[in-house]
């Protein structure tokens, strides 16, 4: 168990920067997940952190101890791959027992820790086996228990899952939160998908285009997001997004204008904002009320995706705009049905154009208020 | 006790010393070590010294090498021996693209129709690429023999006894003998090569086009020879390669005679540097020879790379 | 419908046959040579032998040398093989895994060594090898053969090194394997197969070369079975054709057997050294 800190860590490749001056701090025993679309940098990132990437630039410590230059096998980290990268030719045992070969642990002890870690995630019936006669679960637990055989300060996931299917992803995502609780090791998690994000993480680094575009608490992520990027990459359904217009400040309370909507105005902090500006107002597909009496937003339907648990219903504004509903249960509309969409003020997050975060009063904060 | 400890110990060492990352120098010393052990003194610093060799008259054995030039080159292009050589190249290449191709065709698609035996006759078939070219050579030989040959005693049964000559012997013969006997080693490559090239092609594909209502040779030219169009690049690249390099079998049964009659690039450059001792004129005709299998063998690996 | 695919089949396999006994035709009739007396031979070439004369087998061996030719032969050939797999998979590892900088510099000086033609350094090759003393020397051969062999050995295993997932290394690499262990217990194990067709393959070159040993074999007591089957025509024996069919018999005999036993092997090999 180790702290891990990056301090202005960049990565280049020649002219192109892929990564630049980058700060973390990890905790010791932490479930970190790096999230963010493809080409956003988190496998770099990590891949760094285990050393099979040069850092181009910066600091990095695990345990407080300095390993920027150090050899990967020598900085207390174990890593999963996404492809697991079994040695073919080697049993189950022999894959997980491998590094304890190499640092010379007797046989002996080695067997002990093999067995033990197979127990933890038991497989122990298949310790005889080779790699090309498991599944992709057993394969899975396999690059685990390889991982935990040597006892790391850190363990590093890159995508572990995404190889599986649906349903063993959510049995295997249940698994390593089980593991994280059991081992208390520090844990940094790659992943593009946010289901995995949300569900494992102690903290989530949200990343695109190797900058962190936030940093925090699953739920804080979700209900206060710093900018566009992250309120629209975290959250499925999308969050929608309409251009709005800055009218007046008066009282604190800015006037937003949009040709399909009602007249509109939150309550904002800071210096006012010039009229006539344009802004992005976002609004979560379940904090729009589906068919409200009178007021609102004129829609029409124009199909409907029933979930079960929740139906999302598709509507196009009288303006061209489409909107997102999500409903929890069923609902009664198909397409063609005209509808008014309810819009709570209190819910809605206001950006400016470049994506930035424009703050709530705090009483009117739409994370609070819920 | 102890004892037992620090030999413990000592192999935990020993092991985590093959654990150790090595420097940049010892990985290139022991790595590419060996290769350059072999490759530098044997292929590359001879290769080096054949281009300086033809820019010079040395007989190979004085101690005096003379400078002339591009002389060696331009004697080439006088030198009537080096255009029959070049012909017969050029011969090869049209001959050994057309045989050998074609019946390896007919062979892969008769192969690709059998379910028993494929493994077999595929294997027969390839006898000949795996046989070196000195029995290749012994064997056609024998076949072409005035004496004794079973090729004039067939001529000579069918009633074209006129056709019966000293195929070898023939100074417009013996190119055309040689080549046939070179066809006959290839054939069987060509075959395979072919044969996997089927084995890719959609099944469907060809069902489909039954059912459009092709028959069998509309459906062999407009479905699986261009199916097979690869292989077919790859065959003709590798075909003019071979072309060029061509020695083994011609030295075996001709020499080169009669009378230079079949002689190609390769064995003339074999004549004019260990036989008539113009080690520099030798060299000029290996440059040229190199620069055109050089050529076809870069075009080869562009095609491979645009796959 | 049936009866007509069976017909269809056995006139496919009656094709198939007679293509294949016009192949193996040459081979047969000297292999019936090799057992007649030379007015035998010049009666009727394609007639049965009067009787089956081994002795005259046993004499060509013996006459021709193929005894000591073959030891000759093998001992060329089983360092040649050593060298080039050795070399070769060293170098395609380095050159792949071994992180050296500028590698594609010695990737392009290898390249070189595949496009050019024996041709173009057989003459300066024969005075090196004088120069150095290897000329006339079975270890001289084997030098150059594994020499020229080296480029194509080392581009078939870069090209499965290549197929090997990047991911396995860095695993090896975060578990604590230096780039020996690495090689010796990951990699290694994963390129046996590879690795004995760049074997069987390149034996087989050894085997069948005839220009080298031509060149740098003048002892008659060093020559291989190739150069020695070579010299059997030139020789005294040119119109002793039983001798010839006797010696091409002694040679190709066990070649043909090698390859129905490793005929899976060869044929690999020999597809893949044109595909790669």
């Amino acid at each position: 168990m180790a702290s891990v800190e990056l301090q202005g860590i960049g990565k280049r490749f020649g002219e192109l920067s892929v990564i630049a001056d980058l700060d973390l701090k990890i905790d010791e025993g932490e479930f970190v997940v790096f999230v963010g679309p493809s080409g956003c940098g988190k496998s770099t990132l990590l891949r760094m952190i285990a050393g099979l990437e040069d850092v181009s630039g910066g600091h990095l410590r695990i345990g407080g101890r300095e390993v920027t230059d150090l050899d990967p096998a020598k900085r207390g980290v174990a890593m999963v791959f996404q492809s697991y990268a079994l040695y073919p030719h080697m049993s189950v045992r022999d894959n997980m027992g491998f590094a304890l070969s190499i640092d010379g642990t007797p046989a002996g002890e080695r067997e002990e820790r093999v067995m033990a870690a197979a127990r933890i995630l038991k497989i122990e019936h298949l310790v005889d086996r080779r790699p090309v006669h498991l599944s992709g679960g057993q394969r899975q637990r396999v690059a685990i228990g390889r991982a935990i055989v040597r006892d790391p300060e850190v363990f590093l996931f890159d995508e572990p899952l995404s190889n599986l299917d649906a349903a063993l992803r959510g049995e295997m995502r249940m698994e390593l939160a089980r593991l994280h609780q059991r081992l208390g090791a520090t844990m940094i998690y790659v992943t593009h998908d946010q289901v995995e994000a949300m569900t494992l993480a102690d903290r989530i680094v949200v990343l695109d285009r190797g900058r962190i575009q936030q940093v925090g608490h699953p739920m804080d992520i979700y209900g206060r997001p710093d900018n566009l990027f992250v309120a629209t990459f975290i959250g499925s359904p999308k969050m929608n997004v309409l251009d709005v217009v800055a009218g007046e400040t008066m009282g604190g309370l800015l006037a937003l204008s949009h040709p399909d909507l009602p007249p509109l105005a939150l309550a904002v902090d800071g210096p006012s904002m010039a009229q006539g500006s344009p802004l992005k107002l976002g609004v979560r597909p379940n904090d729009l009320r589906f068919d409200v009496a009178e007021g609102g937003i004129v829609v029409k339907v124009d199909f409907v995706e029933r979930h079960g648990d929740q139906t999302i219903v598709n509507c196009e504004t009288e303006s061209g705009l489409t909107l997102n509903v999500a409903i929890p249960g069923n609902v009664d509309t198909a397409p063609g049905n005209t509808h008014r969409l309810g819009l709570d003020s209190a819910r809605c997050h206001l950006f400016a154009d470049d994506g930035r975060l424009i703050s709530r009063r705090p009483e009117s904060n739409p994370a609070r208020s819920r | 006790m102890t004892e037992r400890l620090d030999q413990q110990s000592a192999s935990a060492a020993r092991r985590r010393g093959g654990g150790r990352p090595l420097g940049t120098a010892i990985r290139y010393l022991i790595f590419l070590g060996p290769a350059a052990l072999l490759y530098v003194p044997f292929v590359l610093k001879p290769l080096i010294e054949t281009f300086g060799l033809s820019l010079f008259a040395w007989n190979g054995v004085s101690a005096e090498r003379t400078f002339v030039g591009l002389a060696n080159y331009a004697r080439a292009l006088g030198d009537p021996i080096f255009w029959i050589s070049l012909r017969n190249n050029l011969y090869w290449v049209v001959t050994s693209i057309v045989l050998p191709m074609a019946t390896g065709l007919v062979i892969a698609v008769l192969l690709s129709a059998v379910r028993r035996g494929q493994r077999i006759y595929a294997g027969i078939f390839f006898t000949p690429v795996v046989l070196n070219l000195i029995i290749v050579g012994l064997v056609w030989g024998i076949i072409y023999n005035p004496l004794i040959g079973p090729l004039n005693r067939l001529l000579r049964a069918v009633g074209l006894g006129s056709l019966a000559i000293g195929w070898l012997g023939d100074r417009y013969a013996a190119t055309p003998a040689i080549m046939v006997a070179g066809a006959w080693t290839f054939f069987g490559f060509c075959a395979v090569i072919f044969l996997q090239g089927l084995r890719t092609l959609d099944r469907e594909q060809i069902e489909a086009a039954t059912i459009d209502g092709a028959g069998p040779f509309r459906r062999f030219r407009k479905i699986i020879v261009p199916a097979l169009s690869d292989q077919v690049t790859l065959l003709i690249v590798m075909s003019i390669i071979g072309s060029f390099k061509v020695f083994d079998i011609v030295y075996v049964m001709t020499k080169g005679g009669p009378d230079h009659a079949s002689e190609v690039i390769a064995t003339y450059m074999y004549w004019q540097s260990f036989m008539n001792g113009s080690l520099g004129y030798g060299a000029a005709l290996a440059v040229m020879l190199t620069a055109v299998v050089a050529g076809a063998s870069l075009a080869m690996m562009a095609l491979r790379e645009r796959d | 419908m049936r009866r007509r695919k069976t017909r269809h089949t056995l006139i496919l396999h009656g094709v198939l046959i007679a293509s294949a006994l016009l192949t193996v035709f040459p081979l047969g009739l000297i292999a019936l040579m090799a057992f007649k007396t030379n007015p035998e031979i010049f009666a009727n070439p394609l007639a049965l032998p009067g009787a089956w004369r081994w002795q005259q087998i046993g004499k060509a061996w013996t006459d021709g040398h193929f005894g000591p030719y073959y030891l000759n032969s093998l001992q060329v050939a089983v360092p040649t093989v050593l060298m080039v797999v050795i070399a070769s998979t060293l170098a395609a590892y380095g050159l792949v895994f071994g992180r050296l900088p500028g590698a594609r510099y010695a990737l392009a000086a290898i390249l070189l060594g595949l496009i050019v033609p024996l041709q173009a350094i057989i003459v300066s090759l024969f005075h090196d090898l004088g120069d150095m003393g290897l000329l006339n020397s079975l270890w001289g051969l084997s030098l150059a053969q594994a020499a020229v062999g080296l480029p194509f050995g080392i581009f078939m295993m870069r090209s499965f090194f290549l197929g090997i997932p990047k991911d396995l290394i860095e695993a090896a690499r975060l578990d604590g394997a230096g780039d020996v262990t690495v090689l010796r217990r990951v990699v290694l194990p994963l390129a046996t197969a590879p690795a004995l067709t760049l074997a069987t393959l390149q034996f087989m070159y050894s085997w069948n070369d005839f220009l080298l040993p031509l060149i740098i074999l003048h002892d008659p007591s060093l020559r291989t079975v190739t150069l020695g089957l070579f010299y059997l025509q030139g020789g005294t024996y040119t119109l002793n054709y039983t001798m010839i069919s006797a010696g091409v018999l002694i040679t190709a005999v066990p070649i043909m057997v090698v390859f129905f036993l490793l005929q899976r092997q060869f044929i690999a090999g020999v597809t893949a050294g044109a595909v790669k």
